[in-house]
Formats: structure tokens, sequence, C-alpha cells
């Protein structure tokens, strides 16, 4: 299984809404077509990418204050993808355990955990990418793909 | 300005800040405020983590699974106008 974060799965529902939105979007402003592009090929098909409740709730926090032409098909868009994404809860008692807890915060800390057994974890957080490398877990750090193109 | 400009001002403001060699400077989010005429940006970068741990943690089973990092990320917001001249720098929250 493929597990995303909240800042990737942005970047990836952004896209699918309107590839065009992407930069003007200030949530996803550094990323172009081809990080969509890429993330959707990384991701290959959504019965393999598990989403935690939390990163469900933090994106859609993020992105519910969408508006005018975009606000249904937002709506269609997440729909869509709660039925063909796999959700997987894990009871928030098991974070504080976690040293990273401290620094990390709840979704990110039960992310890293989970992140421990699955093939790939698609991250736009430099932060968590740097615990999860620490971690030897394998890490898409679309954000330090991004800056390679960039510098 | 594109990208590539204001991440090589960045670069330039923010590289003194950290005594590694390659503090991996990544451009964040970038954001162009249209009625100040200027850009907000985020950038991050890697310091060396000094304050890793010198005894149990003294939060009991969080001992146990204790993990000192040699590194630790910063991320700092800058607004960089027209001139790409840094207008102020500010803390920045990445979860905000």
């Amino acid at each position: 299984m493929i597990l995303i974060d909240t800042n990737a799965l942005v970047v990836l529902i952004v896209g699918l809404l309107d590839t065009g939105l992407l930069n003007r979007h200030k949530r996803t402003s550094i990323y172009e077509i081809e990080d969509f592009e890429s993330l959707l090929a990384v991701i290959g098909g959504f019965e393999n990418l598990l989403i935690l409740p939390n990163v469900w709730t933090e994106t859609d926090n993020l992105l519910n204050n969408f508006t005018g032409n975009y606000k249904y098909p937002y709506i269609e868009e997440l729909a869509r993808m709660f039925h063909s994404t796999v959700e997987e809860y894990i009871p928030s008692i098991y974070a504080p355990a976690r040293e990273e807890f401290f620094n990390l915060g709840l979704t990110d800390t039960l992310l890293l955990q989970r992140a421990k057994s699955c093939d790939l974890l698609i991250t736009a957080d430099s932060q968590l990418a740097l615990y999860a490398n620490a971690h030897k877990i394998c890490v898409y750090d679309m954000v330090e793909r991004r800056n390679l193109r960039l510098s | 300005m594109d990208l590539n400009e204001l991440l090589g001002i960045a670069k330039q403001h923010v590289s003194g800040l950290s005594e590694l060699s390659d503090p991996d400077i990544r451009l964040e989010q970038a954001e162009f405020i249209k009625k100040d005429r200027c850009w907000e940006i985020v950038v991050s970068y890697l310091v060396a983590n000094t304050n890793k741990r010198i005894s149990s943690s003294g939060f009991g089973a969080l001992g146990s699974h204790a993990v000192d990092f040699q590194y630790y990320r910063i991320y700092k917001k800058l607004k960089i106008n027209e001139n790409k001249e840094i207008m102020g720098m500010y803390m920045f929250n990445e979860k905000g």
C-alpha cells in the first residue's frame, strides 16, 4: 500500500479538479502539472492508496473553502475518492507514546508509524520526510523533487 | 519574478543561518500578494539538532521510543518586493 500525507493529498485533489489551479492555489503554489502527473504515476491506481481519517480531515479543512465553480466539483471528487481509496483508522492513543508527537503532531505521528509497514510514503511535508528518512521509510518527497528542478 | 529567482534570493538570505555545509534550503510555498505588490514565500532549511537528550526523558514510556535526530528543519516566511529586496523574515509554523 501507498500512504499519503495531507499536503500531498491536497496537491492530488487540486490537480484532479483543475491542473491550471495548481500554481494559483496557496497550498499548491510551487507545483506544476509535471508534479501532478508524476504523483499520479507513482500512485498507480487509487485502490493502492491508503488514507488516514486524520489526513482526510486536515485536507478537507484546507480545501473546503472552495467557492463558485470549484465547490461542487470538489465535493464530487472527494466522494469519488472516498469510494476508490482505502481508509484506515488508527487510534489516537498510540501517538503520545511516540517521541515524534512533540514535533510532528497527531496526524504525522500516526502517518510515520503506519508508513513503516507500507511500500511507500508520499509526502509534501519536508519535516515529515526528514523523520521518515531517519526511520528508513521509503519516501516520495514532493518538495524535494520540485526543488531539484528549481535549483 | 519566477520561483527560481525567489529561491535564489531566499538562499542568499538564509544560507548563513545554518552551520551545515548543505542545509538543503527548500522553497515550500510562494504567493504574490497583489495589494502589497510583494511575494510571500516560505522556505525551510536544516540545522544541526542541538537539543538532544542528555538523560532519561522523564516521560516514562516515551523514553523507550526516543530517537535523536541529527538535523532539525526550520521554516521561515519571507516577504520579497518587486525590486527583489527582502522586506521581512518571520517565524513560520509548517502546520499553519
